[in-house]
């Protein structure tokens, strides 16, 4: 484990709210305006950005390809452009981890990641992923993200022997947190009743069982921390799967459909931060959620509760805003998920509470650490990271 | 603690039918066997390639390009972002062994050129802006300054094409893939120092002369040695080489603008520049990657020899 003086330190954050539609904004201005937010928010200058970060995910929904010689001119730091980072949806926790990286090489002081998503440019958001999928094989069958979501939860459902209504208790329990959340853009509550009556995507998935087609932005500065309200990365965990199930032709492997994948990050995450018991060092955990059966296999591979327990803890109570261990406090994906800037989000949601600047949503802070995490692609990309303050 | 290069492997052709997988797994296992580690040796993969190019996202296939289990990044936007993330990582302790997979299949770019996406919707495209127009006018602008001539820029492009192809027929686009593994303190080119600047898609000083940005980048670096730029159009290679103080063997490996597949290209060069200075001993050298329509994205890396390549 790095000694704390030689950590990584997330120095600023900003996010817009969060809604389908952002007419009144282009893609470089939501840049724009997250990027100053964040430096502003890090009490840095705009010439102490030496260093500048892309983080984005398909490019299909922008309608604009290599978004980077678009995006990022005026920004702080486009002088010194890293990159543009893409690994679909945690494509900010990626480009979050790189930063951390070039500050503790020494090659930057201060890197400022921003990421930006406006979903309703065209058509149809399926559509746009279905760049995810192998036009020759992929193709012949009807495979997209949520016909592979409900792929995940049948099987849930058959080793665990429960039924569709589990996929519910996440829901509701984000709906619920995101009322108090101004950045969210579903801020309703919804029983179960109407999570479950919600018309099918792809059996069992409901549609509120899916995160909404959202735009937005966030940016995030990295650097060595620089006041008491830095907020440490103790530890990077980041495990790439196998896109296709059995890819890798060993006999029973199932990591896919039971989330251990999830598990190999945390581990990584874990290790890194020094951490041995999740459930009793980390104050609250901020995951992935685009459809309701990533926060249970998130939750169960975090280490956070047996497997197949995650619905039954939230029915009881657990993982609730106000609980011991709060998961997705803010109401998380469920309640928008601008995917490139969705993992700077999770970051922000993160930062704001271990600060305890998270106003309504505010959680208790006993240990001074949190777990976020990102989910790239078909499930297959995990990004985990240990934040500390 | 320096980055450094151990193996690396490259395939390069006009064409390439059937797909790029087994193209990129032979350079994988190719650079692998150069470096003598397995893959299960190898704790973190960064991919350089293009959704655009190859029809569907690359990071959803990481699997193939050997990142299976494995730490991943996808740096599309340039081989020298990707080679310097590959560094930092490997210099911040958080990666021991970094495989550097790109590859593309340009060709069919000169067909149709679909980079015309990367301009803005609302100013740009309408005013017909394309990849092939904005080079067409800075290559005009650098002509008027009286930098380069358009004789210049076909004789690079000639000598460029028979150091690539073995033949002066120039044409930009190709289909390639190239590995490169990169360790502490690796026994072949050690990355000594980067430097990197970047510009707008419409430089907001005016100035479209990649000698200026060159200069930029290379101002603290002493006698290259062996200089190879790379970059997609040959006038901007031109204006580049031209800017490298005290530049001897230069673009031995024909630079990118009649070899380009995507902006993987400088992997390539650099597979090249690595196998060379095996052979020649050469001590020192200078990458220059000029990634963007104008090639305005500019990312050098000088090395030094290793162990294995030192006089």
């Amino acid at each position: 484990m790095r000694h704390k003086d030689d950590m990584a330190a997330i120095l600023g954050v900003a996010q817009v709210p969060m809604r389908t539609r952002i007419p009144e904004m282009t893609y470089p201005d939501l840049l724009a305006t997250v990027a100053a937010r964040a430096v502003e928010d890090a009490g840095l200058a705009r010439d102490e950005i030496d260093g500048l970060i892309l983080a984005q995910a398909p490019t299909a929904t922008l309608g604009v390809d290599e978004p980077q010689y678009w995006g990022i001119a005026g920004l702080p730091g486009a002088h010194a452009f890293l990159g543009r980072v893409h690994v679909a949806a945690a494509s900010g926790l990626s480009a979050v981890r790189l930063a951390a990286s070039y500050v503790a090489s020494g090659r930057a002081k201060h890197v400022l990641v921003v990421a930006a998503d406006l979903a309703d440019e065209g058509d149809s958001l399926r559509g746009a992923l279905a760049q995810m999928h192998d036009p020759f094989t992929s193709g012949q069958a009807p495979i997209n993200a949520i016909t592979a979501a409900a792929l995940q939860s049948t099987h849930y459902m058959a080793t665990h022997g429960v039924s569709e209504r589990i996929f519910a208790a996440p829901i509701v329990k984000n709906r619920l947190n995101g009322v108090g959340n101004p950045y969210a853009q579903l801020r309703k509550p919804v029983t179960a009743e109407e999570v479950l009556d919600s018309p099918v995507l792809s059996w069992p998935i409901k549609r509120l069982e899916s995160s909404p087609r959202t735009s937005g932005a966030a940016a995030v500065v990295i650097g060595k921390a620089n006041s008491k309200r830095s907020v440490r990365i103790e530890g990077f965990g980041n495990f790439a799967g196998a896109k296709s199930i059995g890819a890798q032709m060993v006999p029973g492997w199932t990591s896919y459909l039971d989330g251990s994948d999830v598990t190999q990050a945390a581990q990584r995450a874990y290790s890194a931060a020094g951490i041995s018991n999740p459930q009793q060092e980390l104050d609250f955990a901020e995951v992935y959620t685009s459809f309701s059966i990533f926060e249970l296999l998130s939750i169960e591979g975090l280490g956070l509760c047996a497997k197949g327990e995650a619905a039954r803890r939230i029915d009881a109570g657990e993982f609730h805003r106000g609980s011991r261990l709060p998961v997705n406090a803010t109401g998380g994906a469920t309640c928008g998920n601008p995917i490139s800037a969705g993992a700077l989000v999770r970051i922000a949601d993160a930062t704001a509470q271990l600060r305890g600047e998270a106003g309504d949503c505010q959680v208790e802070i006993r240990h001074g650490r949190a777990v976020v995490t990102a989910i790239g692609g078909l499930f297959q990309t995990h990004e985990v990271g240990v934040l500390a303050i | 603690m320096r980055a450094g290069i151990s193996g690396a492997a490259y395939t390069l052709d006009r064409q390439i039918a059937g797909g790029m997988d087994a193209v990129v797994q032979d350079v994988i296992q190719r650079a692998l066997a150069d470096a003598a580690i397995q893959l299960a040796d190898v704790d973190m993969v960064i991919t350089v390639a293009s959704d655009a190019l190859d029809g569907m996202m690359v990071p959803v296939r990481s699997d193939m390009a050997g990142g299976f289990g494995k730490s991943y990044l996808n740096i599309p936007s340039s081989a020298g972002h990707a080679l310097m993330a590959a560094a930092s990582s490997i210099e911040a302790g958080d990666a021991e062994t970094v495989l550097l997979v790109g590859w593309g299949a340009a060709s069919k770019l000169a067909e149709f050129d679909s980079r015309t996406n990367q301009f803005d919707p609302f100013y740009l495209r309408p005013l017909g802006a394309s990849v092939a127009t904005l080079q067409a006018m800075q290559e005009q602008s650098l002509i008027d300054q009286g930098l380069i001539s358009r004789e210049d820029v076909g004789l690079l492009a000639s000598r460029m094409s028979e150091i690539t192809w073995g033949k002066s027929e120039p044409a930009t686009f190709c289909d390639g893939a190239a590995a490169i593994v990169l360790q502490q303190n690796a026994a072949g080119l050690i990355f000594d120092h980067i430097g990197f600047a970047s510009r707008a898609q419409i430089p907001l000083d005016g100035n479209l002369d990649p000698a200026i940005w060159v200069e930029e980048v290379t101002k603290k670096l002493e006698d290259p040695g062996f200089i190879e730029i790379c970059g997609q159009s040959p006038s901007f290679e031109l204006r580049a080489l031209a800017a490298i103080p005290g530049a001897k063997r230069t673009n031995a490996h024909g630079g990118s603008s009649q070899g380009w597949f995507g902006p993987a290209s400088p992997l390539r060069n650099l597979a090249a520049l690595h196998a060379a200075a095996g052979e020649s001993g050469r001590q020192s050298g200078l990458l220059i990657d000029l990634a963007g329509p104008l090639g305005q994205h500019v990312t050098a890396i000088q090395f030094r020899a290793g162990g294995s390549h030192a006089a």
